[in-house]
């Protein structure tokens, strides 16, 4: 019996400490937190600390600002979790695609009364204050806003005999062809140093659907019609599935190629084109190539006929606040410090991040530097991938595993269209 | 005596209570959880929970990948199990044999099964790169091929590379089971068995194998559960592609939850899942009734 007891006690101390918690609901925390994946990110941890530390000197205690960092990937879904679960969470950079979902949720602020209208037509282009907008809300404050670009290896393009401008589909698949068979690494017995003339994203729905879907409105197709219907099995989009088909069996893109493998190949010589965003300055810098000029130089996708206007993919990151934040007033002086002059600039200066303020994007700083101004033709024309969305993961995927169903033989070009548009439909 | 027995009955429950307990938090409530979100369209990003019946199921029949995602998980699993057993019960052999540095061979061999397996996935994937793998590197200065072969890009061969990956990080410890058996055979049998005129191969089928079936048994059904659950070297090196060549359950159901936001029909897939990991658990505990 007294061995019961004490046996019993013990259990019970156990068991209660399971219990045993503070207040009922969740205490203010001191200070802000700012989440991002960027902060984690060899190439800009150092920048965001110091972007971090600047704005806390200045403040009182209750008002500094913590960071905390996921995966890229798992940006949409720590959010959405975590404003379920009621912790306090205030500031977050996203990715311009994360906005759709996000916003439909209900996670993310009205900005404009927090900034107030004026405050965005006062410092930002039209195009960038767009992309933060979600049904006629301002949700985001225009981070860096910039579409993708197709980046081209000038060197590359000269030891193959390429001596006329990309400006075409005709002019991209000749230039192509001449990198594929000219070029004297690809004409020698090492494999292990040949030359891929285009690094189309090929291996996962992420990368690959929202660079396909560039080409599809370059042949004037489209995912969906105005009416939300999925036309993917249009005559254009044929074509285009077609057309990327051609591009394998010509041997000028191949499988298993994802943003990370093309960055990787370009940086060490061995692609002639590829699509990025500017971001991608920190990813291809190769010193020993020399400047950056001589190895890589962003322009527009090629258009199919002469006269159209390019196409582009929208990239870009945005500063949110989260809605259940109480601490917004606040969060309004920490995303105006981070679009500073003074800090963009120097976020700019690391990394390559253009600014969207406008003031800061006349700088002389910015209008000087090489690869800003490769950019500023590219800056108009970026749209949304038409999979942005609560199913953007789920399109994706049935757009990248019948594109590699293609690309393999596995299915034409007909059959994969058809089975796009049935599984699309019956999501 | 019913005052004691019935005391030593209750000290037990005591004693069980806490892991009943936390079997009952960790284990049972999250799987009843599971099955009945199945049961409806939960969302991980939208605050929805509504009962939508057996619609999760039904889609999940009528989906055209739901076929396919079982014959690509009975082949992943098929292979991940016997070849790295095959390669273990050769090797176990060969080490039981106590050359010179067998037991320096033995300790390096268990050196792939303590390495992470996120690690062995990344450091596959180098070997397998189209581009700069040192596979290709290897084939190429061998004069095999003239061209590089994307392995990961074909459905055979990306197939093959994650199992590949998988024998050779489970081959050791089906080699530590099959020796742990072989220490158990006698020496006099084989010895007898020799002296009355068999060969290697009848000593190896007629004594060995025999002998060491219990635990042959054993490891191909612990071998089979572990790998209708694994998920990371395939993640990591495939993530399920090229065209759902190397999708498995366990992919399937990570992506419909974490990159779909779908909870309801993955938690649906994830009760089949178990039904079929049940299925090979209840295999085993039957073997092991047996065996007591």
């Amino acid at each position: 019996m007294k061995k019961s007891l004490i046996v019993l006690s013990i259990i019970a101390l156990a068991a209660s400490s399971l219990f045993a918690s503070g207040e009922k609901e969740t205490a203010l925390q001191e200070g802000l937190t700012f989440s991002n994946w960027s902060g984690s990110e060899e190439s800009s941890k150092e920048i965001f600390k110091w972007m971090i530390d600047s704005f806390n000197e200045n403040q009182p205690s209750e008002n500094h600002v913590v960071q905390i960092n996921w995966p890229w990937g798992d940006t949409e879904s720590q959010l959405a979790l975590r404003a379920q679960g009621k912790e306090q969470y205030d500031i977050a950079q996203i990715d311009i695609r994360m906005l759709p979902a996000l916003a439909g949720a209900g996670v993310l602020a009205d900005l404009s009364d927090i900034f107030g209208e004026s405050f965005f037509s006062d410092n930002f282009a039209p195009g960038s204050i767009s992309v933060g907008n979600y049904n006629g809300v301002q949700y985001g404050v225009p981070w860096t806003v910039a579409p993708m670009g197709m980046i081209v290896n000038p060197q590359i393009l000269k030891d193959s005999g390429v001596d006329f401008d990309i400006v075409t589909i005709a002019d991209f698949e000749k230039a192509m062809e001449m990198v594929k068979n000219n070029h004297p690494a690809n004409n020698d017995s090492d494999a292990g140093n040949d030359i891929l003339p285009f690094a189309a994203m090929t291996k996962d729905g992420g990368t690959c659907a929202p660079d396909f879907i560039v080409w599809l409105w370059t042949f004037g197709a489209s995912v969906f019609d105005e009416n939300g219907n999925c036309v993917l099995d249009s005559d254009e989009a044929i074509e285009t599935i077609n057309w990327f088909k051609s591009l394998s069996d010509r041997g000028y893109i191949q499988g298993a190629m994802g943003r990370g493998d093309a960055r990787t190949l370009y940086k060490e010589g061995r692609v002639a084109f590829y699509n990025d965003a500017l971001l991608a300055k920190g990813a291809i810098t190769n010193e020993t190539f020399g400047s950056i000029e001589t190895y890589a130089k962003p322009q527009v996708n090629p258009v199919l006929n002469e006269g159209d206007t390019p196409k582009a993919s929208g990239w870009g990151h945005l500063l949110v606040i989260i809605d259940r934040s109480p601490k917004k007033a606040e969060a309004k002086a920490f995303i105006e410090h981070l679009i500073s002059e003074d800090v963009a600039l120097k976020y700019f200066d690391e990394i390559g991040m253009l600014p969207s303020k406008k003031s800061v994007l006349n700088s002389n700083e910015v209008k000087n530097d090489y690869w800003s101004n490769s950019w500023t033709p590219i800056l108009d024309g970026g749209r949304l991938a038409e999979t942005a969305g609560q199913n953007y993961s789920a399109y994706n995927s049935i757009i990248v595993e019948n594109l590699q169903a293609v690309l393999s033989g596995s299915k034409t070009s007909e059959k994969a269209a058809a089975d796009m548009v049935s599984r699309i439909e019956n999501l | 005596m019913k005052t004691i027995s019935k005391n030593s009955t209750l000290m037990a429950w005591f004693l069980v209570l806490p892991a009943l307990l936390i079997f009952a938090l960790m284990i049972l409530y999250p799987f009843a959880n599971s099955i009945f979100t199945s049961f409806t369209n939960k969302n991980l990003i939208f605050p929805k929970n509504d009962f939508v019946g057996f619609e999760n199921y039904i889609k999940l029949f009528k989906d055209p990948n739901t076929l396919p995602l079982l014959f690509t998980t009975i082949k992943f699993v098929f292979f991940s199990t016997i070849c790295p057993f095959t390669l273990g019960l050769i090797w176990a052999i060969l080490m039981n044999e106590k050359f010179k540095a067998s037991e320096f061979m033995r300790g390096l061999t268990l050196v792939n099964w303590i390495i992470p397996g996120i690690a062995i996935g990344f450091l596959w994937n180098w070997i397998y790169n189209g581009d700069y793998g040192i596979l290709n590197a290897l084939l190429n200065k061998m004069g095999i091929i003239d061209s590089n072969i994307i392995w990961l890009a074909g459905k055979q061969t990306s197939m093959v590379a994650v199992v590949t990956a998988r024998t050779w990080q489970m081959f050791p410890w089906y080699m530590a089971f099959i020796m742990g058996g072989l220490q158990g055979v006698p020496n006099e049998l084989c010895e007898a068995s020799r002296i009355d005129g068999a060969n290697n191969i009848q000593v190896f089928t007629h004594i060995i194998i025999p002998t060491i079936k219990p635990v042959l048994i054993l490891i191909l059904i612990l071998g089979t559960i572990s790998n209708l659950q694994h998920f990371d070297l395939i993640n990591v090196m495939t993530d399920g592609g090229p065209e759902r060549a190397t999708s498995t359950f366990a992919i399937e159901v990570y992506k419909k939850a974490f990159k779909e936001y779908n909870l309801g029909r993955a938690a649906a897939l994830g009760v089949i899942w178990a039904i079929l990991l049940g299925s090979f658990s209840f295999i085993y505990l039957r073997n092991l009734k047996e065996d007591n």
